[in-house]
């Protein structure tokens, strides 16, 4: 009898998966999310990753959020934001 | 969480940090469970020394979002 | 049956990091309801949950990754007290298998379940060669790997660990047992099966082939369980797995198991010139630990005036538990060393018994 085999880790079935979401496959027009931690240089660091996104790959805005402190989750009204306004985030920084 | 909602997300740590920084992204509730590596220290560089770590560390940040580059 | 799909699905796993790098049994979706009719829990239900991983252990998972370990369906009852146990135990749910001290899962089967399911409790009772005992301890370690995803080198940080990780699972020999078993004297009744957990460091070998004096038999015990390589918290932990020969000679002696802790304890000790020659002198503001005197984190002691003064490293006898298990062929008994509840009552949970 044919059925898939399961995932034994639960990451099929719960709400965060750790498996990679679709890619975009190009980032031309999209807008992406700069997600700062409070530690020195996270400012400077992503806006040069963003200003490259930009004058490389097409991206179309930048837009940076800021996380209250490095130690605990990111809140949830800048997650919303977040979704709301930017096609793909990157996160920094952890030292 | 930015996942659940289905955004894709990449964290930079240092490499410092390398060996658990998927332990913190997990638990700092931001899911870019792949992350690049950047050399420690950040807090000391200078501008131009942060935009040239940018530099390199972008086509990392592009493999993990699969785009073609 | 294509045995060339099997081994593709067993791949597969293997490819997914789904193992603790021995081939597993692929699981369905028919395959797992198995296991779930044995247990009237839901599958949805949080067996441990783990807030700072973000995960949770369901009965669901706990299931799947029984099945995985290649334990039959009438096994889980067993796997899902444990886990139990596990959470009673405490240390778990504290991260110390994210911890650099490497310790293995310990399950201790009592009562009738053992004989319905086959497991060991004689002969080569930590070794391979059992199913039940082989899956059992498997079914705890996968569950560890995937549901909580502590994978060696990224969340799982131990230094070295112990081979006890595969799997180390053993039943308790109540019928050559001149004692009640562990759970019986824990509050279950003799006839109830149950399951003691907590995680360890080490199994330790001991030979005592001749000796027909139980002083003799305590000190030795006593001199492996206040071995100075076992010591960072300030005291030892262990559990004593007393082949049935042994026992009998204790009992014989008019010894009860209590008798044997109290000796144990008495016994427990170590000279401060002895800990001083291991650095392990003095104890740690903050954590608690032993470490040497000139240790800059070192809470300040005056040295005793006489350094062969004995210093105790058991808190009291309940930090011995014994367990009377193995083949009653020789003088051959184990001490376990724990790093779970130290002092006690042990964790023990009771094996659910769920007709569908």
């Amino acid at each position: 009898m044919r059925e898939p085999l399961l995932d034994p880790t639960g990451d099929s079935e719960r709400e965060i998966n750790t498996t990679l979401m679709p890619r975009p496959g190009s980032l031309r027009g999209l807008t992406v999310g700069l997600l700062e931690n409070t530690k020195p240089n996270a400012v400077p660091l992503l806006q040069a990753v963003g200003r490259e996104l930009t004058d490389r790959y097409g991206v179309r805005e930048v837009r940076m959020f800021r996380k209250g402190y490095f130690g605990t989750p990111v809140e949830e009204n800048v997650i919303q934001q977040m979704l709301r306004n930017c096609d793909f985030a990157v996160a920094g920084i952890g030292d | 969480m930015l996942e659940r909602a289905g955004i894709p997300a990449v964290s930079i740590c240092t490499d410092a940090f390398k060996i658990t920084a998927a332990a913190m992204a997990m638990s700092l509730g931001f899911p870019g469970y792949e992350y690049v590596t950047v050399p420690h220290p950040i807090a000391s560089r200078t501008g131009q020394e942060l935009v040239e770590m940018a530099r390199a560390v972008v086509p990392e940040v592009l493999r993990i979002l699969g785009v073609d580059h | 049956m294509d045995a060339d799909d099997l081994r593709r699905a067993m791949e597969y796993y293997a490819e997914q990091g789904w193992t603790d790098g021995l081939p597993v049994v692929p699981v369905t979706e028919s395959y797992l309801a198995e296991f779930l009719a044995t247990t009237s829990r839901d599958p949805s239900a949080v067996v441990i949950p783990m807030p700072h991983l973000n995960r949770n252990l369901t009965v669901r998972l706990a299931a799947l990754n029984a099945a995985l370990a290649g334990c039959k369906p009438e096994y889980f009852p067993v796997v899902l007290a444990a886990w139990d146990a596990f959470l009673a135990d405490g240390m778990v749910s504290r991260a110390i298998w994210q911890s650099t001290t490497g310790t293995a899962p310990f399950v201790v089967v009592h009562g009738p379940v053992r004989t319905r399911i086959g497991l060991n409790c004689r002969g080569n009772l930590f070794g391979s060669g059992f199913r039940p005992n082989a899956t059992i301890g498997r079914a705890i370690r996968l569950g560890a790997i995937n549901a909580f995803g502590l994978r060696p080198h990224v969340l799982d940080q131990a230094t070295q660990g112990t081979p006890a990780k595969y799997s180390c699972c053993i039943g308790e020999n109540e019928e050559d047992s001149p004692w009640p078993g562990l759970h019986a004297d824990n509050g279950f009744a003799a006839g109830d099966s149950a399951v003691t957990a907590t995680v360890i460091r080490s199994v330790l070998h001991i030979e005592a082939r001749h000796t027909m004096v139980p002083e003799q038999l305590a000190h030795d015990l006593a001199d492996t369980v206040c071995r100075t390589g076992a010591l960072v918290r300030p005291t030892a932990s262990v559990f004593v797995v007393l082949n049935p020969e042994h026992a009998r000679l204790l009992d014989k002696a008019g010894w009860s198991k209590r008798d044997l802790t109290q000796a144990i304890f008495e016994r427990g000790t170590k000279t401060y010139r002895q800990l001083a020659a291991a650095g392990k002198e003095a104890i740690a503001a903050g954590t608690g630990w032993r470490l040497p005197a000139d240790h800059p984190d070192a809470i300040p002691q005056e040295a005793p005036a006489d350094p062969d003064t004995p210093v105790r490293l058991l808190s009291d006898p309940t930090a011995v538990r014994v367990v009377v298990a193995g083949a009653p062929n020789a003088g051959v008994s184990s001490v376990v060393e724990t790093f779970g509840r130290p002092t006690g009552p042990p964790a023990i949970a009771k094996v659910e018994t769920h007709s569908p």
